[in-house]
């Protein structure tokens, strides 16, 4: 987590509840994993060793620990969830409008109405989708843990396979993750920098209509805004640019990585691998594995445009502490 | 030149005033004064054609609709809004004027010196926030863009409520000088600021005549 959201999150007191949230969704993905990798290891080999009359209890089993585990997920965690995710927006205004309303005049000043206006607003919903939306915060844990579940598993059974899956994953992923989306959080602040601007024309459209219209300066005003609204699009498309091109890489390595199984998956039954359902099983770790990796990038990708909303919102909450 | 012929005007279904009725020769200077609250500014807003009338007929340069007596007024408000924009943009709204007429009107202003010390000067820009400037910059700048559209007719509210009484009596002294060919409605509760005026009327004088 990044530590100004860390801070805000402590300034907020939710860091206990984020962790409770967090803590009861964690294991959600990998015991999901671990169950459909199992199931399919044992369907493949009911039926490799004729053990047919098993496979209506199998299937029964499996379907009422898949029911049970997204029960839960959908009802308890969610009514969680939902719940903590309010209570955060709650907090987060109340926070900044106090912040605001502890400032003497000059200190407003240092912020235009807009720039306020985009804070409290835009800004906070940023930070609060950071830590509790989806493909944020909260969804890249789940799936790191996801991903050091199945590697551990992957390496009690088979550690070709995981050195074969980390050998394609890591490129794509320092690409994808880590250079292709270095400079979203600058554009995305950018395109933040010029809501505000276009947000700060919004006050003297409504309450200066009467001068306008006398002096005839619609065609300008107009023409500002249309200029503070070009720039929130440019800014706004270099991100996305970058975004889809990360998610072309991140596409990418899993096709890849599939690929190479295929042309892989014969040699690979005599490095160890005791049948076909055994291979199969392994093959659904690798491919949560690469799940895992795919949904950490988004989830990268997500934050770090929400990040820019979470440093704003710590500019105005931590006064003196922004330029750190 | 203007004309109000029994003007009733209601806002938020309370009657300001009933039967107002107003004729202002050709570069005649007439003053109104009143209480405030009596509906000095909404006269002059429904002469500019800001507002329209519940009853009544105005008609201001020939003209009766009121986009066109918009264009056709130039005024200054009691609160000059000022647009996130340059002082340039501000005076100009975005019209192309010679350079020589954007110096006189900001001199007739009395802004120059003050532009003189920003380090942007004309272009300095604004931001959102008018009171970032004193109330006696900003209405200045008010009173250089009502100069600039050069309009024959100019109506006036308040225009010096916020300026101390030196820059008071050069700003008044700037805009006799300004508009000593030109139309003018001065609506203020301080008839003292309505010195050589043609006609100084009270508002009350102005119902149900």
């Amino acid at each position: 987590m990044d530590r100004k959201v860390s801070w805000i999150l402590k300034e907020l007191g939710l860091w206990k509840t984020l962790m409770v949230v967090m803590i009861l969704r964690l294991p959600f993905d990998s015991l999901n994993a671990i169950l459909g990798a199992n199931l399919l290891e044992r369907f493949l080999r009911l039926i490799q060793t004729k053990g047919r009359d098993e496979l209506p209890s199998a299937f029964w089993t499996f379907l009422l620990f898949t029911v049970l585990l997204f029960a839960y997920n959908a009802t308890v965690w969610s009514l969680i969830s939902v719940k903590a995710n309010l209570l955060l927006h709650r907090k987060l205004r109340e926070k900044i409008l106090q912040s605001m309303l502890d400032r003497n005049g000059q200190e407003m000043e240092q912020y235009s109405a807009g720039d306020w206006i985009t804070r409290i607003n835009a800004d906070a919903d940023r930070t609060a989708g950071y830590l509790m939306e989806p493909l944020n915060l909260m969804h890249a844990a789940i799936a790191t843990c996801n991903l050091i579940v199945s590697s551990v598993i992957l390496v009690m059974l088979n550690v070709t396979m995981l050195a074969f899956t980390l050998l394609v994953m890591v490129p794509f992923f320092i690409l994808s993750s880590i250079v292709i989306i270095r400079k979203v959080p600058y554009y995305k602040r950018n395109a933040q920098e010029a809501y505000a601007a276009y947000t700060n024309w919004m006050e003297p459209v409504a309450n200066a209509g009467e001068t306008i219209r006398i002096f005839d300066g619609e065609d300008i005003v107009l023409e500002k805004i249309e200029e503070t609204s070009l720039k929130i699009m440019a800014e706004n498309r270099k991100a996305h640019k970058l975004g889809a091109w990360s998610m072309f890489f991140n596409v990418l390595s899993g096709t890849f990585g599939y690929l190479l199984l295929l042309l892989m998956g014969n040699s690979m039954m005599g490095t160890g691998i005791r049948d076909f359902a055994q291979l199969m099983k392994i093959t659904q770790y690798r491919g949560q594995m690469m799940l895992g990796v795919m949904c950490v990038n988004n989830c990268i990708n997500r934050m770090k445009t929400n990040l820019t909303g979470a440093e704003r919102v710590y500019e105005v909450l931590a006064p003196g502490e922004g330029e750190q | 030149m203007i004309r109000l012929e029994k003007v009733s005007f209601s806002y938020d279904k309370q009657e300001i005033f009933r039967d107002l009725s107003l004729h202002v020769e050709k570069n005649e200077k007439v003053g109104i004064v009143g209480e405030s609250g009596c509906g000095k500014s909404t006269l002059l807003k429904l002469i500019a054609g800001l507002y329209l009338p519940s009853e009544g007929k105005i008609c201001v340069d020939g003209e009766t609709d009121p986009a066109r007596i918009s264009r056709k007024v130039s005024v200054v408000m009691q609160a000059p809004m000022l647009l996130p924009m340059t002082i340039m943009e501000n005076i100009t709204m975005g019209h192309e004027y010679p350079a020589e007429r954007i110096d006189r009107v900001c001199e007739e202003a009395q802004l120059s010196k003050w532009i003189g010390t920003l380090s942007e000067g004309i272009n300095t820009y604004l931001g959102d926030r008018s009171d970032e400037l004193s109330g006696g910059q900003a209405q200045r700048i008010a009173i250089a863009r009502a100069m600039c559209k050069d309009a024959q007719i100019i109506l006036l509210d308040e225009p010096t409520s916020a300026l101390d009484a030196e820059n008071t009596a050069a700003v008044l002294e700037a805009l006799r000088r300004y508009t000593v060919d030109k139309t003018v409605v001065h609506v203020t509760h301080r008839p003292e600021h309505l010195k050589g005026y043609d006609r100084i009327l009270k508002m009350e004088d102005l119902i149900g005549k």
